[in-house]
């Protein structure tokens, strides 16, 4: 209690320096890593395997002006980091919303990403770049093992395009790219059936109306081709969902490209990820996951994962143990807890924002 | 698309009381007092709608409880927007973005300054008394046989300078809407939809309206 009291000070003193004032609900997050591995900078002892972070998030910034956003930000052993959010939603019709994040390390490496998507009916556009002088996994010594693959250069820019086009009720067309580390394109179409029931009409209805339906779950089918250096592929994919959240992914490439080996040959690639979410209790979340992709170039070839998000007293607990084996083949792992702590300004239940 | 939340808003406007004339009065009075009990009330709305030129099939599912204050919109057509849901409470509203599997989350307050709706408050969905003080309301016509006589009246804004029409019918049979327009100035249909599968009191839950994907990813604005 001794601690959330500090970190509730912190929080007040840190928000009044950046904004004057902190209006609205602040989330102040708290988190402590610990990774293994011979390739941290400084191996060996238990300070720098050990990654501290203390930050804000979801601070209110320009309210009322057309850029009224979100503001994170957070001090680390490792980093100073600092987000901006933009958002508009324009519901039924769709949304609009960017991201802008700096990272800058005490060594002096920089880490500067962008994302911004948009919905409008059929069409969706999600695009991202970066620019970095130093490597990810030295800001966020686990980056190297999430379920969607890290560029680990050291240095470099790097961009990326998707674009989503719904067809039909049940037919996606999508089309991107990925640009930096390893260029390359991608093609596919995604269908999904709905598993449903019918509901009962109710009485004076029109009896020529078709009937009613409730979504029971959804299975989603993939598939596509890849392209660019170093691979050439195809791809395919399932998706399992129930309506109460438990979902399960599966997808595949194979094609010829960098082998597990490091020769080019014959590869493959499958990530699998199982979400559960209320299985540790109400509001909770867990999310098991693999990926094995020796065909990337730049990313850890095999990423292993287990995430949990509990709800706790007045905030979210959250549990993350990550392993992997990296590019140079050495293997590693970590594990992550940290706690978010909502502050005042709303008394709405808190999300799990990725 | 506004128009037709307009509609929608109507829909459950036109279940509680109002202003206007006596005639039209006494139809919503007794519409009100049908409802009074009504914990929570649910329909479908499904026809046409002009989306700037073309006509567009339009199918989407009203769920809300008033006391409440919550309320959800699901949509089943037009394609684009199929499998997208808004669902709106005192402090915020939700949208479900089926094509990129999001859920953005805009407070109420922002949501109100944002042109999505035209101006008109979605929270008060489900505060009809005070909806329905912004519209003039009169009966057009009566038609059927006592006991199931259908009522057709016309609402219209007060005081915006707009001479767009909604039309709503009402069936004796039970006291709610059987059917919407929505009439231009120049007479012409913008939209023209069907109240069906209309039930109260069917047990709804504010937690199974407020229910969207668990894996979506969440983007607070």
């Amino acid at each position: 209690m001794k601690q959330i009291r500090a970190g509730k000070r912190m929080t007040v003193a840190l928000g009044a320096a950046l904004l004057g004032t902190a209006a609205g609900a602040v989330d102040v997050d708290f988190g402590v890593s610990y990774r293994t591995g011979t390739d941290v900078l400084g191996a060996g002892s238990l300070w720098q395997q050990t990654t501290a972070r203390v930050g804000v998030s979801n601070v209110s910034v320009l309210g009322g002006t057309p850029v009224a956003g979100t503001l994170s930000a957070g001090v680390s052993n490792r980093a100073v980091d600092v987000g901006y959010a933009l958002g508009l939603s324009l519901p039924p019709l769709g949304a609009v919303s960017s991201r802008t994040d700096l990272a800058v390390t005490w060594q002096g490496g920089l880490r500067l990403s962008s994302r911004a998507t948009g919905t409008a009916g059929p069409v969706a556009l999600n695009a991202g770049a970066s620019f970095f002088t130093t490597s990810a996994t030295a800001v966020d010594p686990l980056a190297a093992w999430t379920f969607a693959p890290t560029d680990l250069r050291n240095r470099g820019v790097a961009a990326d395009l998707a674009a989503r086009y719904r067809v039909n009720r049940t037919l996606v067309a999508v089309l991107g790219g990925e640009f930096g580390a390893q260029n390359q394109g991608f093609v596919g179409i995604e269908s999904r059936r709905d598993l449903t029931r019918v509901l009962a009409p109710s009485e004076g209805d029109d009896p020529t109306l078709e009937p009613a339906t409730e979504r029971t779950g959804t299975l989603t089918f993939r598939a596509g081709a890849r392209a660019g250096r170093d691979i050439l592929g195809v791809t395919g994919g399932l998706t399992y969902a129930t309506e109460a959240g438990l979902s399960l992914g599966l997808d595949a490439l194979a094609g010829r490209g960098q082998t597990d080996s490091g020769s080019t040959g014959l590869t493959y690639g499958l990530t699998a990820s199982v979400t559960a979410p209320d299985l540790l209790g109400e509001g909770s979340n867990l999310r098991l996951y693999s990926a094995y992709e020796p065909w990337r170039t730049a990313s850890a070839p095999l990423r292993v994962g287990a995430e949990a998000i509990l709800p706790l007293g007045p905030g979210e607990l959250s549990l993350d143990v990550r392993g992997g084996r990296n590019p140079s083949g050495t293997a590693g792992f970590g594990a992550r807890v940290g706690y978010r702590l909502p502050l005042g300004g709303s008394d709405a239940p808190q999300d799990n924002t990725p | 698309m506004k128009n037709l939340l307009t509609l929608s808003v109507l829909a459950l406007a036109a279940l509680s009381s109002g202003a206007g004339a006596q005639t039209a009065q006494d139809i919503l009075n007794r519409v009100d007092s049908a409802q009074k009990s009504a914990k929570d009330v649910s329909f479908r709305l499904s026809g046409t709608a002009s989306l700037e030129s073309s006509a567009q099939k339009i199918d989407l599912t009203v769920k809300s409880i008033p006391a409440q204050s919550v309320a959800r919109l699901q949509f089943l057509a037009p394609d684009a927007l199929a499998d997208n849901v808004v669902v709106a409470d005192k402090n915020e509203v939700r949208q479900y973005l089926f094509l990129t599997n999001q859920i953005t989350v805009t407070p109420v307050k922002k949501a109100a300054n944002s042109a999505g709706f035209g101006g008109l408050d979605f929270t008060q969905l489900s505060n009809a008394a005070t909806l329905l003080s912004q519209y003039s309301v009169k009966l057009l016509g009566t038609t059927g046989a006592a006991g199931s006589r259908l009522f057709q009246l016309e609402a219209t804004p007060k005081g915006t300078g707009s001479t767009d029409k909604a039309r709503v019918w009402i069936t004796e049979a039970g006291w709610r809407p059987t059917r919407l327009q929505l009439v231009s100035s120049g007479n012409k249909v913008l939209a023209d939809l069907n109240v069906s599968s209309y039930k109260v009191n069917a047990g709804l839950t504010a937690a199974a309206l407020r229910a969207l994907p668990k894996d979506a990813q969440i983007i607070r604005q």
